[in-house]
């Protein structure tokens, strides 16, 4: 309690006040912008960091983390085109309810879900920090190869019934995941002798040609789409708190599984925000609905991926590990504000961490205000006619996509993902499970091998760890089950979700057709 | 059904058994035997798994074509925007290092909007200038992510 107050005393000071509002704008405004991220936030802002005191440049860290994860789903609610990989979940219901005309309150999904998300994230690292980095540490890769696995099961969730399908995609992901460079032995793999694919395949151009590549062409050929794309409504508005306690246990269960994930190095908030979804999708009130424009969705996307940003401190401040790109930007500022963060912290600068946990509420509840501002400014581009909304989409992708590594190399895997991903479209092949794959591929093979060079080549002896025998078999098991219910279905001859949808978009159609005539 | 729409149905899941098989094939390239004691799984063991999934999954594509499929491929849709935007994607991508992003992004956010189907001149001029030198500001100024530069602009 002394250390709290101590720790108000300091970060009570407009000069750390005005640097976290400027951190949460910047990081909003850097979010959004397709290809850039987490990581491009607060390393734009790092070197101002040097000349600040040290409670102000770590409120700067903050703001711009907590932001620049939730400014993300700004573009992939609205556009359909994700900042960040982590919104990539928050895609498949976010962009369905905007076409549905419901985009402002999918903003309002997307903040609530977000502040809900890093609040209990850091009340979560204020209680459980040592804790949890001591069960962190008990993963090993073979624990989290059980976790990852767990995490793919995901995929027949966003797949519907179409299972198949789905699972086909996720294999094309996996596959995108394994090309470049082997984890282990650094041999080259897939390049076919070209030296621009030999550092591999980036996530981003890829995410961003499948979705707004994509559904730039979709929108380009379909009539029916460019009609829905008309409904959009610009703004923020808020459900009504009935709405939001319909929805409790995946807030909690978002935050929950975040904060966790977070705290695991090296996994991120992508992982996390794909389990959590997985989760909603399975156990959630409205899993019916879920994929197809339901809040549930969002929320659980959101806190999820929000929710990483406190999990993720835990490792870095407890242990002075960093877990995930980011959070080795900012310890890098600690260690040049003279600080270590490690076990000592606690011990030696106690009032120093308070006051980053104080200023992690800060920067959330600084996220939230400025959500308003932020989305009704933002949403002005969605209403604009479609021919300069397209030339938008088309502009940010490719400075997104270039952006990450300056490579125009990268705009052509673009344009190559933006035509599959349409191709996919016309064959019914989901694409999430194709991001799904992408995302955790590479930490799914790189666990796996490690594991087995840990076990002499034995697979079964991953069983021997309780933590990878419940999470490997957890899997199997939800994998088994949606395989049982699609069997069942298929004897019963119940339609697809898939064709339902289809089937009412021909009618649709027709029925548009028939007007016409 | 006709045959050239039968034919149309199994192309999806004929295309993805091809793909794999041909990956699957190369996975087997003398370049990739590891000569490392503690590679007993070496650098192609994880996507011969993964190769192997994707074949077996997709083979059953061909014989039996999931409804959703079925009409999703036989639905009649215009393709040609699209196809007109790739190809005019392409271009860019092929121009861009040499006119620079300015030039070559102002120039295809115009085109852009001719597909989508703007008529007016003056209209799509000035979006495509105002998008061209916002997005070069805000990258090239803000965030020092240094874009194509041509001889030009």
């Amino acid at each position: 309690m002394e250390y709290l107050s101590q720790a108000g005393g300091l970060i009570l000071d407009w000069q750390v006040l005005v640097t976290i509002l400027a951190g949460t704008a910047i990081g909003l405004v850097v979010g959004a912008l397709p290809g850039l991220g987490s990581v491009v936030a607060v390393t734009v802002v790092l070197p101002f960091t040097f000349s600040m005191d040290t409670v102000p440049s770590i409120a700067l860290l903050v703001a711009v983390y907590c932001s620049s994860v939730f400014g993300g789903s700004f573009t992939a609610v609205l556009l359909n085109t994700p900042g960040t990989p982590q919104s990539a979940a928050t895609v498949l219901d976010g962009y369905a309810m905007t076409r549905a005309g419901k985009g402002d309150l999918a903003l309002g999904w997307v903040a609530g879900g977000s502040l809900v998300g890093g609040l209990v994230s850091t009340v979560v690292l204020v209680l459980l920090a040592p804790q949890l980095a001591a069960v962190a540490l008990r993963f090993g890769p073979i624990e989290t190869f059980g976790l990852i696995c767990l995490a793919l099961t995901c995929i027949s969730g966003v797949s519907g019934k179409n299972i198949l399908l789905g699972w086909i995609g996720g294999s094309i992901g996996l596959m995108l995941g394994s090309v470049g460079v082997d984890p282990l032995s650094g041999q080259t793999r897939f390049t076919f002798g070209s030296f621009a694919v030999s550092s591999g395949i980036e996530i981003v151009p890829v995410l961003v040609g499948l979705f707004a590549i994509s559904e730039v062409i979709y929108r380009l050929n379909e009539s029916e789409a460019s009609r829905a794309a008309a409904n959009i409504v610009p703004g923020f508005k808020l459900a009504p708190m009935k709405e939001w306690l319909l929805r409790w246990k995946t807030l909690v269960s978002g935050s929950v599984i975040g904060s966790a994930v977070g705290a695991l190095p090296g996994t991120g908030a992508a992982t996390a925000a794909f389990i959590s979804y997985a989760a909603a999708k399975r156990f959630g009130r409205f899993r019916n609905d879920i994929g197809k424009g339901e809040p549930e969705g969002i929320v659980a996307s959101e806190t999820a991926n929000n929710a990483v940003t406190g999990g993720a401190l835990v490792p870095t401040l407890a242990l002075g590990i960093p877990g995930d790109p980011v959070t080795a930007v900012m310890m890098t500022a600690l260690i040049i504000q003279g600080i270590q963060p490690g076990t000592r912290l606690f011990v030696d600068t106690p009032e120093l961490v308070y006051a980053t946990f104080l200023l992690l509420i800060l920067a959330n509840l600084a996220m939230f205000l400025s959500a308003g501002v932020f989305s009704r400014v933002f949403s002005r581009i969605v209403s604009f006619p479609q021919p300069i909304q397209l030339s938008i989409i088309v502009v940010l992708s490719v400075v997104g996509s270039y952006g990450v590594r300056g490579n125009v190399f990268d705009l052509w895997v673009m344009m190559m993902a933006g035509a599959v991903g349409y191709l996919c479209r016309i064959a019914s092949i989901p694409i999430a499970p194709i991001v799904i794959g992408m995302v955790l591929g590479p930490f799914l093979e790189q666990n796996l091998r490690q594991g087995l060079i840990l076990t002499r080549g034995s697979f079964w002896a991953f069983f021997s760890s309780p933590i990878a025998a419940v999470l490997i078999g957890g899997a199997a098991v939800i994998i088994l089950t949606s395989v049982l219910f699609l069997v069942r279905d298929w004897v019963k001859g119940k339609p697809s979700v898939v064709d339902t949808q289809v089937a009412s978009f021909l009618s649709r159609q027709e029925q548009s057709d028939g007007k016409r005539r | 059904m006709t045959i050239r729409e039968e034919v149309a149905v199994r192309l999806p899941g004929a295309v993805l058994v091809a793909v794999a098989a041909i990956l699957l094939w190369h996975t087997f390239d003398p370049s990739y035997s590891s000569r490392l004691s503690t590679l007993k799984f070496g650098p192609v063991f994880f996507p011969r798994v993964i190769l192997t999934v994707w074949l077996l999954l997709s083979l059953p594509l061909i014989f039996v074509v999931p409804r959703a499929l079925r009409r999703s491929v036989l639905e009649h849709r215009k393709v040609w925007p699209g196809v007109f935007f790739v190809f005019a994607l392409a271009i860019y991508l092929w121009l861009l290092p040499g006119l620079g992003y300015l030039l070559a992004t102002f120039l295809f956010g115009a085109v852009v909007q001719l597909i989508a189907g703007d008529r007016k001149p003056l209209r799509f001029v000035f979006w495509s200038a105002v998008l061209t030198v916002m997005s070069w500001v805000c990258f090239e100024l803000g965030l020092e992510i240094i874009l194509p530069a041509g001889k030009w602009l």
